[in-house]
């Protein structure tokens, strides 16, 4: 009588355990509210802290309110949304999203790639001053220089840090490395973040190719060394 | 919002809840943001320099690598290669196995202590050194078996790992500067650092681990990997890693625990101060309000044991199975009985016990088996010689953010 009750237990681990592994971990399911997780949820840890969760309203409800006492700032209604969503499909035996299409196969679309920098970077590409620097009007400041373009291509491969001036605010943050964006998406990105916000390249630059992505990927550079790398450029302050 | 920009987050010396506000302030108007999102997850080498691209990627930010079987049944000490990280706050450029070559590093010693001193790393290394082998475990190691799956990394068992610190011992290096504790000092609290701009992380230990606490220079005969801790981090063998804090910038002797969040509500399980029960038996998915008082800390390993071989739906050669693995506790009391069973637990053999690696290393042990072509499953549990145990079933102690699993691991192979 007890072997059964303990043969149970394991296979119902062993069984929520195997249907969990097999969900995406990182694929948020579309649905209202979305969008504000993306915000929100990305500037202390990656989405992954979230997307792989399945959890009842109740603890959800909780982990907002630990959120918040790290920090996360939200409106009533905002954090009332983001509990319906999270709630909603990111319940006990909720279903991972289809995976999306390998990105070599399907079009990449530099909107959909800016998922990743939304959270920091803002869905106005204005950054938050003192955190996390602006897109907005600085991307043409960096593609006129000399060794502008592979730069930008470095910062999104390999990440950044150390103390930089961007438009008159100071930074002295960690911008993410995104290694396991393919070529092709983070070409996207970057052309996304060129022409969005009144951004646009500079006379006769043409659009960033995959293979120029490709060409910079193989060097494998640390944070400090893009930073380095940055210090040559001689980026406007201002 | 243009406010705060003026000023430089760093300068203005702010702690980690406002530098956290400030960095997740509302932001303007939201866009339309895109349909579906592809964020691939980055391979562990990727995502920290010099590590075994085999382990697997829980998160990137912050760093949480999971070790697997495979890679820890292959060494007796694992390598820097092989050995999973649990990062809760990365500090920038240290995501590297190569070492962190700062001489001048300084560690703060103060609180309850007479006199208060600073030490440079170049000044510890100077220092008598004493070097032991523990076991290094994160204590949401097995968090995905409790059911329902509390929230957190989904470890399986991969979140452990065996190796060699050098460093000066807590003792040693109070004598070497003539300090001595003052009275009320129960505890230890450390602070990681925060150069870079890295949030805070600050833990509490009993002073009991004073004892055997070292502050660690050097991880398998060189110096301390940087993502490892390097260039010092504080190791108490015995305990789970969380309260090991690596990068380590200030140690103080306190009266209390501290209040942090990393000290509560995480890393905690609940517990009836002064009950003898190691934890409060909870209804799963139930909901705790962890407070000082109603839980402890993630401290003290449990005892616990895994299977390393045959691994889970190997196929292994017959009549005779020669079932290997591991085992460790606290290192409190020394493991005394290592058994098996192929019968769900109906009945039990002792394993013999190999050799063990110093009391806070890893029991090696083997149970050669007699075994018929077909399916197996095989269990162990160890038991120590105080008489603590493994659960059969691990879920009793289930928490509401799954800590310290060590129900009996059960591994089904096939005999041929
Ligand atoms: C102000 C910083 C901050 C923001 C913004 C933030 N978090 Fe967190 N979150 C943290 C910290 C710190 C941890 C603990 C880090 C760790 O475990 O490594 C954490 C951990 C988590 C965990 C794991 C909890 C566990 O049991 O281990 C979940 C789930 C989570 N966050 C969800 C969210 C969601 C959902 C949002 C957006 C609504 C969010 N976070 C936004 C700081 C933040
Ligand atoms: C977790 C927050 C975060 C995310 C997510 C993030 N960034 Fe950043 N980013 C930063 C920070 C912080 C800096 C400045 C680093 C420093 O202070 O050295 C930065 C810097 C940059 C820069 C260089 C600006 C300069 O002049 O140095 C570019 C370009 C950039 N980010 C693009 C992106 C893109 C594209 C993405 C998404 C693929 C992204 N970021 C995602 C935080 C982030």
């Amino acid at each position: 009588m007890k072997k059964k009750g303990y043969w149970l237990a394991t296979l119902t681990t062993a069984l929520l355990l195997a249907s969990w592994l097999g969900l995406g971990q990182n694929a948020l399911p579309e649905g209202p509210g979305r969008e504000l997780v993306l915000q929100k949820c990305q500037t202390c840890h990656e989405l992954g802290f979230v997307t792989r969760e399945r959890q009842t309203r109740e603890r959800w409800d909780s982990i907002l309110s630990e959120m918040q006492s790290y920090g996360l700032r939200l409106s009533p209604e905002e954090r009332a949304q983001i509990l319906d969503y999270l709630a909603t499909y990111l319940a006990p035996g909720a279903a991972a999203p289809a995976q999306p299409a390998p990105a070599a196969s399907a079009a990449v679309n530099g909107a959909q790639v800016y998922n990743n920098c939304v959270g920091c970077h803002q869905a106005n590409g204005a950054g938050i001053p003192g955190a996390f620097p602006p897109l907005a009007g600085h991307i043409p400041q960096v593609l006129a220089l000399s060794g502008g373009r592979e730069w930008l291509i470095q910062a999104v491969l390999f990440g950044l840090q150390g103390p930089i001036t961007v438009r008159g605010n100071n930074y002295n943050g960690l911008m993410p490395a995104y290694p396991q964006l393919s070529d092709a998406e983070i070409a996207a990105v970057l052309n996304h973040i060129a022409t969005q916000w009144g951004n646009t390249f500079p006379q006769g630059q043409a659009p960033f190719t995959p293979a120029e992505v490709q060409a910079q990927r193989g060097k494998n550079l640390s944070t400090g060394q893009v930073y380095q790398a940055r210090q040559q450029l001689g980026i406007p302050t201002r | 919002m243009e406010k705060q920009g003026k000023e430089s987050l760093l300068s203005a010396g702010m702690d980690r809840r406002t530098f956290l506000k400030k960095t997740a302030v509302t932001g303007a108007a939201m866009g339309l943001m895109g349909m579906g999102m592809a964020q691939q997850q980055p391979t562990a080498d990727q995502v920290v320099r010099g590590k075994n691209a085999a382990l697997k990627v829980l998160s990137s930010r912050p760093v949480v690598l999971e070790s697997t079987l495979e890679l820890l049944r292959a060494e007796r000490i694992t390598s820097k290669a092989n050995l999973f990280v649990r990062n809760n706050i990365d500090l920038p450029g240290f995501n590297t196995t190569e070492a962190m070559m700062q001489p001048s590093w300084v560690v703060e010693v103060g609180g309850l202590v007479d006199p208060p001193f600073r030490i440079t790393v170049e000044e510890l290394a100077r220092l008598p050194q004493t070097e032991v082998t523990s076991v290094l475990q994160c204590s949401g190691n097995g968090r995905s078996f409790f059911n329902p799956r509390p929230s957190g990394n989904p470890w399986t068992y991969g979140g452990i790992g065996q190796v060699t610190w050098r460093g000066v011992s807590l003792k040693t290096l109070l004598e070497a500067k003539g300090a001595k504790l003052k009275e009320g000092a129960r505890f230890i609290t450390m602070n990681a650092s925060t150069q870079g701009g890295a949030q805070p992380y600050e833990k509490s230990y009993p002073i009991f681990v004073l004892d055997t606490a070292l502050l660690a220079l050097s991880m398998n005969g060189e110096p301390l990997p940087a993502v490892h801790g390097g260039p010092v981090r504080l190791v108490a063998p015995g305990t789970f890693g969380t309260a090991n804090v690596k990068w380590l910038a200030k140690l103080e002797f306190t009266a209390n625990e501290s209040p942090g969040n990393e000290q509560v509500p995480r890393y905690r399980v609940a517990t009836v101060p002064g009950w003898n029960i190691p934890i409060l038996p909870t209804q799963p998915g139930s909901r705790y309000n962890y407070t000082l008082e109603n839980s402890r800390s993630n401290w003290g390993a449990n005892i616990n044991s895994f299977i390393l071989f045959p691994l889970e739906g190997q196929t292994v050669q017959g009549r005779r199975v020669e079932v290997r693995g591991i085992a460790w506790n606290d290192g409190l009391s020394p493991i005394e009985s290592i058994e098996v069973s192929t019968n769900g637990g109906t009945s039990w053999r002792r394993a013999l016990i190999e050799g063990n690696s110093g009391r806070f290393g890893w029991y090696f042990w083997v149970a050669p088996l007699l075994l018929s072509a077909g399916e197996h499953q095989v269990m162990v549990r160890a038991t120590d010689a105080v008489g603590r145990t493994q659960p059969l079933d691990g879920n009793v102690w289930w928490n509401e953010r799954g800590y310290e699993w060590n129900g009996v691991m059960r591994v089904k192979f096939k005999v041929t």
